[in-house]
């Protein structure tokens, strides 16, 4: 089989199977190939509403395959640690995150009062005597957690080349212009990842989305894509990742072009649809088989109305509603049949029965398995977007391990794109002609049909 | 004529079968056995620069797939005769009219089309404004731009060349 040749010149001569490829893209644990790109990065922990205030409980956080703990401690200090305490290995989800204020800030383990600063420092052993200094000989690993946007993000790499922080537009806009969500994926990140990169299932999985959806109807933009179920393909590589530009007939001597970049490596943004606030994802593996989708919708140049809002808040667009309880499991989900409706479906209302855009793209890629065995799966050249984007990722995985060399989207440069749709001459170049409008500039309203 | 339906049977049969059904352990039970899939491709070369490139890919192995390095109207139709894929490759922005000749042909006889335009000069977003990219448009349903010729052969290997 052809295959073996494939990814050749990424490993340097050494041929690589498909099954060796699909292993490198989906683990992302400590010492794997593609967990030491993800920790390149800074990547989305949690939703700064997890942790409001000072004080606040401290939230078990799973990222990467590794167990922690974030809090607030007192003085509104985020610390992102090891989940487990250094003494008998309790967890300190039980721990108290202490509001004294004549006592230092630190969250102590519940089991015999250790208790750690947000920088995993113990800073208090209550066995030792008074004066003894024991306590600063242990510490947790820990990593940064910063407020970026809605978002608390992490950089769990070495310490001495922690990259700026991220500048993607919809964290850095105004908070009244921005809303993000997040929700709990049962299936590895990748699978999660490529269904934001294909841009051709949108007319037929979320057809009926794109007339009845608050979010996204209203837009001319939607009949062309319904009126044109063959779209063409181009794509090509960016700084920070690829632009994936995908056409459809428009008007007489005219193309209506929907341009998709992917930041790498795990960024997408859906091109807009008429004044609609812009939407798209960060997709961040837990472990192998789990991924949190951090998904945000924004506007560069307006605040978000209070009927946006709502509509964001009650699970229209790409957001989704929730089971009662924290968990940010989604209220449809795989022990549900993601509340499957086949009448709706009969009707046309739903194309597969699921309700909503983001539990029809989670519904069927969580039926592909928690890691979808890809030497199985037929591809079509309309897939070349996500091939391309596995080769980028396996190169610069590669790269990174074999010669240290900084992936693409490290740089906050990268960070500012922005989706654009766009109604084109057939001779125009997507590229040069939305040159500008797939730069985030500040103040300048988004490009859209 | 109204026809009634009843729902029962399309509802689905197993409570929490999705669940029961994503695990790991039931996907073991997926049939190993690959569906049948090749595609019978074509690969032509728009200029003298990819020419080289197309030998170089001629000489791996392939299920059913004929590389063409130099293109010749006089036998495009046999070329493409039981054909289901015709990629074109550029290096140059000379391959205009090759490109319109095999499109049309793929348009006339249903085929799909694919295109490469191979960055050799490392252009990056600049070569997307090139002529070679702009004489491909129409004709590929597909158009990569990339400085890898490795995603040729990665794209053909997908696709079941």
């Amino acid at each position: 089989m052809v295959l073996q040749f494939a990814w050749q010149s990424a490993k340097g001569g050494t041929p690589m199977l498909k099954q060796e490829i699909n292993e490198l893209l989906t683990r992302t644990g400590p010492g794997t190939e593609m967990g030491d790109l993800f920790r390149q990065y800074w990547i989305p922990a949690m939703l700064a509403e997890e942790l409001p205030e000072p004080g606040s409980p401290p939230v078990r956080v799973k990222l990467l395959s590794e167990r922690l703990i974030a809090f607030r401690d007192s003085a509104g200090n985020y610390g992102l640690i090891d989940e487990f305490c250094a003494h008998r290995g309790v967890s300190l989800w039980f721990g108290n995150n202490e509001l004294d204020s004549g006592q230092a800030p630190g969250l102590r383990c519940a089991y015999h009062g250790w208790k750690y600063d947000t920088t995993g420092q113990c800073i208090e052993v209550p066995s030792e005597p008074d004066n003894s200094t024991f306590c600063r000989k242990v510490k947790l690993t820990s990593y940064p957690l910063v407020k970026v946007g809605d978002i608390l993000w992490t950089y769990m790499g070495d310490p001495d080349k922690q990259p700026a922080l991220p500048e993607y537009e919809f964290c850095t806009v105004p908070s009244e212009q921005s809303y993000t969500s997040k929700r709990w994926q049962e299936c590895n990140w990748l699978q999660a990842l490529e269904g934001g990169i294909d841009s051709s299932h949108v007319s037929w999985l979320h057809n009926a989305g794109l007339k009845n959806d608050p979010l996204f109807k209203g837009s001319r933009g939607n009949e062309y894509n319904l009126n044109d179920m063959r779209p063409f393909f181009e794509v090509v590589e960016s700084d920070g990742g690829l632009l994936v530009g995908v056409r459809r007939n428009a008007e007489e001597g005219h193309y209506y072009w929907r341009i998709t970049p992917w930041v790498m490596p795990a960024f997408t943004m859906v091109p807009p649809r008429a004044d609609h606030p812009v939407h798209g994802h960060f997709w961040v593996p837990i472990d192998d088989e789990n991924c949190w989708v951090f998904t945000f919708d924004y506007l560069p140049v307006r605040a978000l109305t209070e009927a946006e809002l709502a509509a964001m808040k009650a699970g229209h667009g790409v957001h989704n509603e929730y089971e009662p309880g924290g968990t940010y499991r989604p209220l449809q989900n795989r022990d549900n049949d993601y509340m499957m409706d086949r009448d709706a479906q009969r009707r046309g209302e739903t194309f597969s029965g699921i309700k909503g855009i983001a539990m029809q793209d989670a519904s069927l890629q969580e039926s592909m398995g928690p890691i979808v065995d890809r030497s199985k799966e037929r591809l079509v050249s309309a897939d070349s977007g996500i091939i391309k984007a596995r080769r980028k990722l396996v190169a610069a995985a590669v790269e990174l391990r074999e010669k240290g060399i900084t992936p693409p989207g490290v740089d906050p440069v990268h960070h500012r794109v922005r989706s654009v749709a766009a109604v084109l001459p057939q001779d125009a170049s997507f590229v040069e002609a939305c040159r500008e409008d797939l730069v985030a500039t500040p103040g300048v309203r988004q490009t859209t049909v | 004529m109204t026809v009634t339906v009843t729902t029962s049977y399309i509802r689905p049969t197993l409570l929490h079968s999705c669940a029961w059904a994503a695990t790991a352990k039931e996907a073991a039970f997926r049939i190993d056995k690959p569906p049948a899939y090749v595609r019978t491709s074509r690969v032509f070369a728009l200029d003298p620069g990819a020419a080289g490139v197309v030998r170089d890919l001629a000489a791996m192995p392939w299920h059913d797939t004929r590389f063409i390095p130099a293109f010749d109207a006089g036998t495009l139709a046999d070329e493409l005769r039981d054909a289901d894929l015709a990629m074109m490759i550029a290096t140059a922005d000379d391959g205009a009219a090759a490109a319109h000749a095999i499109g049309h042909a793929c348009w006339e006889r249903g085929i799909t089309t694919a295109g490469v335009v191979l960055d050799l000069g490392g252009l990056g977003l600049r070569r997307a404004a090139t002529e070679a990219v702009a004489a491909l448009r129409p004709h590929a349903r597909v158009l990569l731009v990339t400085e890898d010729r490795g995603d040729i052969v990665e794209i053909l290997g997908e696709v079941g060349a």
